[in-house]
């Protein structure tokens, strides 16, 4: 009875956390996309200082007379700040502004995560544009059980019908001194 | 202790002569509860450092891992690279030495050794020879009579739209054993290549063959095509065959179940429902399926599905990131279908929070039927410039295995900038 009563309560629980999570983002999304924007693109600070004295014509970013953030030329940056000659080099890492503004080139949005052995191989230059080999190390080489990252955690349960279906796809990170780990020790229920 | 150590004396020197310096250390600590309420503390240490702008555009990375679990005493230490890399010296030589982490053509590996190549930044041609003691984290990290890996590659960079790499590798096993072609040594051979065609569709062809010489087999022969018709619209099919060495004696998980080549079918679409116009903002419903069949025991041969689909959001200026998908598998170890949604978000200034729910329900060959369910709270807040502190929980549930409850605290911190 007692053991009923804790996996209900448990269960509760877990709904009830995830209700409140969900009033918790509702209610922080007060402020205006706009707001975001400019925190990270002071406009006053870079026509005052930079715009107006170099004769930066405003057409460089907005393009076609638009004034709305969302229709800039999002080249924008990279014109002054990472172009091959820039007017002025970024003096900050790329992730001042893409960790906080995520970019992701049109190609990882399909089947990209299995497809992308390939161009990897044939143009790794291409990747490192954007990532460092620390990048492919967290799914391919590191062993963190309590972050999990490339797997769920329920996955421990089926992962027989995975290994079964695409086997080849486990050698890519995995030796079968992993399977026999666990399936050779008596420790494990 | 004494291997970190070993890294740190190598870093110091290079210290005098770099200009930009990061480091990102992460302290991950776990209490977790089983239904039988045992108890276990596992703790992880994580640590990624670096030094930039050495002389010719050198860098030196260093990524460590260690893992302390107290109550039954295993740990374990990884150093995933402590590599120095040298770009475009006199223009044209790349150099790297170190344990690094490289992509020569066939499987990942990594290597204790040398990369170096040439090429200017102009030429049609790349030119590269590597080689070293290749690394297998759940082996041998350290010790061990792990063989040698060597060879060449010569990469085509942009010519004509192609961007492609031909590749030679010789990899031998043990260098106590004897020499026995195809089972302790062998010749790998590849050849993979990637087009782009100037159209309006934008499609890229890609292709990929590898073949081992000592085990007779193609690894890999596959090719694909992935278009994108319109803004919001993109798809992807690709086929291909696939087999191993089976004489190689440090045996494959694909070896365990197959007994000769499969084949695989596999597409994807992509369609975005909401396009602000940029990559900002949008709302992505991503499907795949693909389709494999191979030998069991021969002659007999069986049939595998994979299916997904994906509902992703993505409002980036807000910060919010939420997914909902389905996935359902089935091979002749049974069939699974697996719900999950999570959320990224950040609502207030420094603090964020991830959120994860995961139901399964699955059936097995053993006549194994059941549920699992796994829900996931983290929070987090950044208490001074850079430093994140974030602790959550975990419950999970499946009838047959356990019930567990996991509570987490990370303590990360990531410091970047110049000397």
């Amino acid at each position: 009875m007692k053991k009923c009563l804790s996996v209900g309560v448990r269960k509760c629980l877990s709904c009830i956390v995830v209700i409140l999570v969900m009033c918790v983002c509702v209610a922080g999304h007060t402020k205006s996309k706009e707001a975001a924007i400019k925190k990270l693109f002071d406009h006053q600070m870079h026509t005052d200082n930079f715009f107006t004295p170099s004769d930066v014509p405003c057409e460089t970013c907005h393009v076609n007379d638009q004034y709305e953030w969302k229709n800039m030329d999002r080249q924008g940056c990279h014109k002054c700040h990472n172009a091959k000659e820039p007017i002025m080099p970024a003096t900050d890492p790329c992730t001042m502004c893409h960790d906080k503004y995520r970019v992701k080139p049109a190609n990882h949005k399909v089947n990209w995560r299995l497809e992308h052995k390939t161009p990897a191989q044939a143009n790794s230059q291409e990747c490192r544009a954007c990532h460092k080999e620390r990048f492919c190390i967290k799914c391919h080489e590191e062993r963190n059980y309590i972050m999990l990252d490339m797997h769920k955690r329920n996955y421990k349960y089926f992962h027989s019908i995975d290994a079964r279906l695409d086997p080849k796809k486990c050698d890519r990170c995995h030796t079968v001194s992993y399977c026999t780990s666990c399936h050779t020790n008596p420790r494990i229920k | 202790m004494i291997r970190f150590f070993v890294v740190l004396m190598l870093f110091l020197p290079l210290l005098a002569e770099a200009s930009s310096f990061y480091i990102r250390p992460e302290v991950q600590m776990q209490v977790l509860e089983d239904s039988l309420s045992d108890r276990e503390v596992p703790l992880n240490a994580l640590l990624d450092t670096g030094l930039g702008d050495l002389p010719n555009n050198g860098t030196f990375d260093v990524s460590l891992f260690d893992n302390r679990t107290f109550k039954i005493g295993e740990n374990s230490f990884d150093l995933y690279q402590a590599v120095f890399k040298m770009k475009e010296i006199g223009g044209y030589v790349n150099f790297s030495a170190g344990r690094q982490f490289i992509t020569p053509g066939f499987h990942v590996y990594l290597m204790d050794g040398v990369d170096m190549s040439i090429g200017g930044a102009d030429w049609p041609l790349r030119i590269g020879l590597l080689g070293g003691v290749p690394r297998y984290l759940e082996i041998s990290d350290f010790h061990g009579t792990v063989g040698l890996i060597t060879g060449a590659y010569l990469e085509l960079q942009g010519f004509r739209n192609h961007h492609a790499k031909l590749s030679a590798i010789y990899q031998r096993l043990d260098f106590d054993a004897k020499r026995e072609w195809g089972a302790n040594s062998t010749l790998l051979a590849g050849l993979s290549d990637t087009y782009r065609f100037e159209v309006p569709w934008r499609p890229t062809i890609y292709g990929n063959v590898e073949y081992d010489t000592g085990g007779r087999s193609i690894d890999t022969g596959m090719g694909g095509i992935r278009v994108q018709p319109t803004r919001r619209f993109m798809f992807n099919v690709e086929g291909g065959t696939y087999n191993t060495n089976r004489k190689w004696q440090m045996p494959t998980v694909y070896s365990l179940f197959t007994s000769g080549a499969y084949y695989q079918a596999r597409g994807g679409i992509s369609y975005t429902f909401i396009d602000m116009g940029d990559v900002f903002e949008d709302l992505t419903l991503k499907a795949d399926y693909s389709f494999q069949r191979y030998h069991i025991q021969t002659p007999l041969t069986t049939s595998a599905n994979l299916a997904d689909a994906i509902l992703c959001m993505d409002i980036t200026p807000i910060r919010l990131d939420a997914t909902i998908g389905y996935t359902f598998y089935d091979s002749y170890g049974g069939k699974a279908h697996d719900v999950i949604a999570t959320l990224h978000d950040e609502p207030f200034d420094k603090f964020y929070i991830d959120l994860g729910v995961n139901y399964t329900r699955y059936s097995k060959i053993t006549n194994v039927k059941d549920n699992a369910y796994d829900v996931s709270l983290i929070a987090g807040y950044e208490i001074l410039k850079d430093l994140v502190l974030s602790a959550g929980g975990e419950y999970l549930r499946n009838n047959v295995f356990s019930s567990e409850f996991r509570a987490t605290a990370l303590l990360s911190y990531n410091f970047q900038g110049k000397i």
